[in-house]
């Protein structure tokens, strides 16, 4: 009887070897997915709101001004002219009026741009630290009455294969700004990443977004 | 009763009773111990009650939290530096929450709450999400986790609230692996209450 009930534990005795070696090796070669750390993702944190006691009735908890999204655009406010906002260029361009600026065609009114490449404009990178490569550019839109839309148009290239996380740090900082000011808006276009800052006087511009066209 | 073993526990009870009630004004149990409110005022100004929302534009899986705080009533008194919230939560502050995703994506139907159902990648509608769960409550928890894995197309997601971060990413991790019988990798957590 004894001899029987240790014939098991010689068997596993003799395979103690070769289960250590398995615990050896799944502690060394692990699964991709295993060893990966936890992909972390912004947030984004929008304006508060302040709710009466009875929750019924409700407004901003903070009192945002222009001067808010001005600190983020380095000065440049909706309402500026062509003019006024090239000379915030760290660079400005030459002849940049009105008359001499070419219209947006996805818009139905007379809206014209200009634009500058991201790594162009330091002052604009609204606190940015990642890179957004040599193929991502900000476009400024405007109407008879002055500047009405800054777009950040990210894209991929060699240099920066991921903007993910530029955009995530645009987004961010004008999400941050009340709706009330600085309508903040999100999208893909093709192969890039959008991100639309609109004054939110705009009416149904404000509504208009752009995707490339078809080559 | 001065020799009687028995006496003298309870005159020993008596005494704490009477030394540890609030009119000897020290020594007073934290009100979370006792369940009643505090009658020490607090040093620092209390902080108002915030319910946080978790909520999602599917299109470009961008997560927002939006904070809606609530004016506490005059008979209300804060505990630990926080005012309680109210357990009855209108659907109008969730409404309100949402509009944060509404008024920042390109396509207002891909905005959802975060907390979902199982089988939400192949119905992905608001209907598929809840309010309640994705909020959390400041007089109760300090940050609140989103915990989510990605089909390829979007991410399907799930939210908890944590006393600490790591604790709030800890259990929305837990709650959308066990909810969506998947690995959840992809995971934000943000404070409850606003920066001051």
């Amino acid at each position: 009887m004894q001899a029987s009930a240790a014939l098991p534990w010689r068997r596993c005795r003799s395979l103690l070897p070769a289960l250590l070696a398995m615990l050896v090796a799944a502690a060394v070669v692990r699964p991709a997915d295993a060893q990966a750390p936890p992909a972390g993702r912004p947030i984004f944190a929008v304006p508060p709101s302040l709710w009466d006691r009875r929750m019924v009735s409700v407004r901003p908890l903070l009192n945002q001004t222009v001067s808010d999204f001005a600190a983020i655009a380095d000065g440049i406010v909706f309402g500026m002219g062509p003019g006024e906002v090239n000379a915030h260029m760290p660079v400005p361009a030459k002849g940049v009026t009105w008359t001499a600026l070419p219209q947006a065609t996805e818009f139905q009114d007379d809206v014209r741009y200009f634009w500058v490449k991201f790594d162009d404009a330091p002052n604009l990178r609204a606190g940015a630290t990642a890179c957004a490569g040599d193929e991502s550019y900000i476009v400024f839109m405007f109407k008879t009455r002055g500047l009405f839309r800054i777009s950040y148009r990210l894209m991929p290239s060699a240099v920066c294969p991921r903007t993910t996380e530029v955009l995530d740090q645009i987004f961010g900082r004008f999400v941050a700004i009340s709706a009330d000011i600085a309508a903040s808006v999100h999208y893909r276009a093709g192969p890039l990443d959008v991100v639309d800052i609109t004054d939110s006087t705009a009416g149904y511009l404000l509504s208009t977004r752009w995707q490339p066209r078809a080559e | 009763m001065r020799n009687n073993p028995i006496g003298r526990v309870v005159g020993a009870l008596l005494a704490l009773c009477v030394l540890g009630s609030p009119a000897w004004g020290a020594a007073v149990n934290s009100a979370d111990d006792v369940g009643i409110a505090s009658v020490v005022t607090d040093t620092t100004k209390p902080r108002q009650c915030v319910f946080a929302y978790a909520v999602i534009d599917t299109g470009n899986n961008d997560m927002f939290v939006s904070r809606q705080q609530v004016t506490p009533g005059p008979d209300e008194s804060a505990n630990r530096s926080r005012f309680p919230c109210p357990t009855q939560v209108p659907t109008r502050l969730a409404t309100r929450a949402l509009e944060a995703c509404l008024s920042r994506t390109a396509d207002a139907k891909l905005c959802v709450y975060g907390d979902m159902a199982r089988g939400f990648e192949s119905r992905p509608d608001i209907r598929q999400t809840a309010e309640n769960t994705s909020r959390c409550a400041s007089d109760l928890a300090n940050y609140i986790g989103i915990a989510c894995f990605d089909t390829g197309d979007r991410q399907v997601c799930n939210v908890a609230c944590g006393g600490t971060e790591q604790e709030a990413r800890d259990l929305a991790r837990g709650r959308c692996e066990v909810k969506q019988q998947k690995r959840c990798p992809i995971t934000g957590v943000a404070e409850i209450l606003p920066p001051q």
